[in-house]
């Protein structure tokens, strides 16, 4: 008994010395800090004009991000829900029928009404479609046979291409770069180590141009969606109360739209470009602000 | 008075630069003071000090921004007091969580490479800040420098307290990879 007694006493002795040994060296870097330069210091106390340096956006403003994120998540779940149905239409017969075309408009249209009902501000493309995509679906010839959904689409008529103009289809990066208007402003410079997962983009022949594209890191993800017609985004616009168009964007409109969750940065940002092109940037990665802003600047 | 004016009494040895000191920046002085020893009184002749050792230096010194460089004297002060102080007795303030979230930062030892010097220290952190984003050098001087706590920083600069102590916890990792990296021993 009086043995481990002993023992316990040395390792709490021994605890308390390097618990001492530890403060010290951690004061040692306490210390060294005294000789930060001022300029840093100074920074600090530093205050904008409403009375102080503020990181993140006002609680309504923080609101209206997630509000725009649900809007665009709807829309494209939306788009995503008709490609769905277009392929899982065209596996079960690989004929082509006009009955393909006939369920896709009619999903189209349902999608279109649903989201309507739901409050959602739908393209307007989408809800012109919609009114005619029956009357286009009969259009179609019955020969038709595709290997993909593009080219489906530009063997049938006319009104038949008008109603799917709206389901993304997976294109190359380069035809997507080739895109009008919207290729011009996908991101030449990502951080190293990311791949390109999915590029989608509307057939050609729609009235606007749209283009989604992902690109992964094991489980960092940056998305960015480029479209010259998105009326919501709009309105959104409006809400924000900005002009800053993604072009002009400084580091500090950067840093104030980044939280940090779990060791990764979060942002997201909707502006338009000054030729009048919308983008949606969401990051979720380990990622510094000077790295997002190397992105944006090279839209 | 301006702190140009300031200045110019420390420069011609007019003792109502003290006076002017203690009105401009006494209460700056004394809230870096306290944040470190969490006594009142002690705070106050490390604020006294300060006055002195700045009379002591000016001339020849002449600093750009006169409340940062008699911040950084009473800082200094204080943490000198403080480890008079802890030799007889360990208390609770913030101190001493800050010292305790430090520890974070110690490097790993891989030899029997010789301790840093102070100076080489100093000039690795102050490296190290520079390379910190803006928000985040902000957040981990307010803490380590000015020993803030959480909510005083977080509604300093706008943000969630959960951000905050993120940005500190990413920052403190940060740093001791970088000191590994630059093969320090504490």
């Amino acid at each position: 008994v009086n043995t481990k007694t002993y023992n316990e006493k040395n390792y709490n002795t021994d605890i308390n010395k390097n618990n001492d040994s530890d403060t010290d060296k951690a004061l040692r870097i306490m210390e060294a800090f005294s000789a930060v330069d001022e300029e840093l210091l100074y920074r600090t106390e530093q205050k904008n004009k409403h009375g102080k340096i503020t990181y993140i956006n006002s609680r309504l403003t923080k609101a209206t991000r997630y509000l725009a994120a649900c809007a665009v998540l709807a829309v494209i779940g939306i788009g995503s829900f008709a490609v769905f149905n277009l392929n899982t239409s065209k596996s079960s017969d690989s004929s082509g029928s006009t009955d393909n075309i006939a369920q896709i408009a009619a999903a189209v249209t349902e999608n279109a009404e649903t989201a309507s009902d739901a409050g959602v501000q739908s393209p307007q493309p989408m809800m012109q479609e919609s009114e005619n995509g029956e009357s286009a679906a009969t259009k179609v010839d019955a020969a038709t046979t595709g290997d993909a959904v593009t080219t489906e689409a530009a063997a049938t008529t006319e009104d038949a291409a008008a109603s799917l103009q709206d389901s993304r289809v997976e294109v190359s990066l380069d035809a997507a770069k080739s895109t009008e208007r919207t290729g011009a402003h996908i991101p030449d410079e990502l951080p190293e180590g990311y791949t390109l997962i999915s590029c989608r983009s509307i057939p050609e022949g729609s009235s606007y141009n749209d283009i989604y594209l992902k690109w992964s890191n094991a489980s960092d993800t940056i998305t960015v969606e480029i479209s010259d017609y998105y009326m919501v985004y709009d309105d959104l616009d409006l809400i924000y109360g900005s002009s800053v168009s993604i072009g002009n964007i400084s580091i500090e409109d950067v840093e104030s739209r980044c939280t940090y969750n779990n060791g990764k940065t979060d942002f997201t940002i909707d502006r338009k470009f000054d030729d009048g092109v919308y983008a949606t940037v969401t990051i979720n990665a380990d990622i510094t602000p000077e790295e997002i802003l190397a992105i944006l600047k090279s839209m | 008075v301006k702190d140009t004016e300031i200045l110019d009494l420390y420069w011609n040895r007019d003792e109502r630069a003290i006076s002017e000191s203690d009105k401009s920046f006494g209460g700056y002085c004394h809230s870096i003071a306290f944040s470190i020893l969490r006594d009142r009184e002690d705070s106050d002749e490390c604020v006294n000090d300060t006055w002195l050792r700045a009379w002591n230096v000016m001339p020849p010194k002449r600093p750009d921004r006169l409340a940062i460089f008699l911040g950084t004297i009473t800082r200094n002060l204080s943490i000198d007091r403080w480890k008079m102080k802890k030799a007889a007795k360990r208390g609770n303030g913030e101190m001493e969580v800050a010292l305790d979230e430090l520890v974070e930062c110690i490097p790993a030892m891989h030899g029997t490479e010789e301790a840093v010097e102070a100076h080489e220290l100093e000039h690795m952190i102050n490296e190290f800040m520079h390379r910190l984003s803006e928000r985040d050098c902000n957040v981990f001087l307010r803490r380590y420098y000015y020993l803030e706590e959480y909510s005083v920083i977080s509604e300093r600069y706008g943000l969630n307290i959960n951000t905050v102590k993120t940005s500190l916890h990413r920052t403190r990792d940060k740093l001791r990879e970088y000191l590994e990296k630059e093969g320090v021993v504490l």
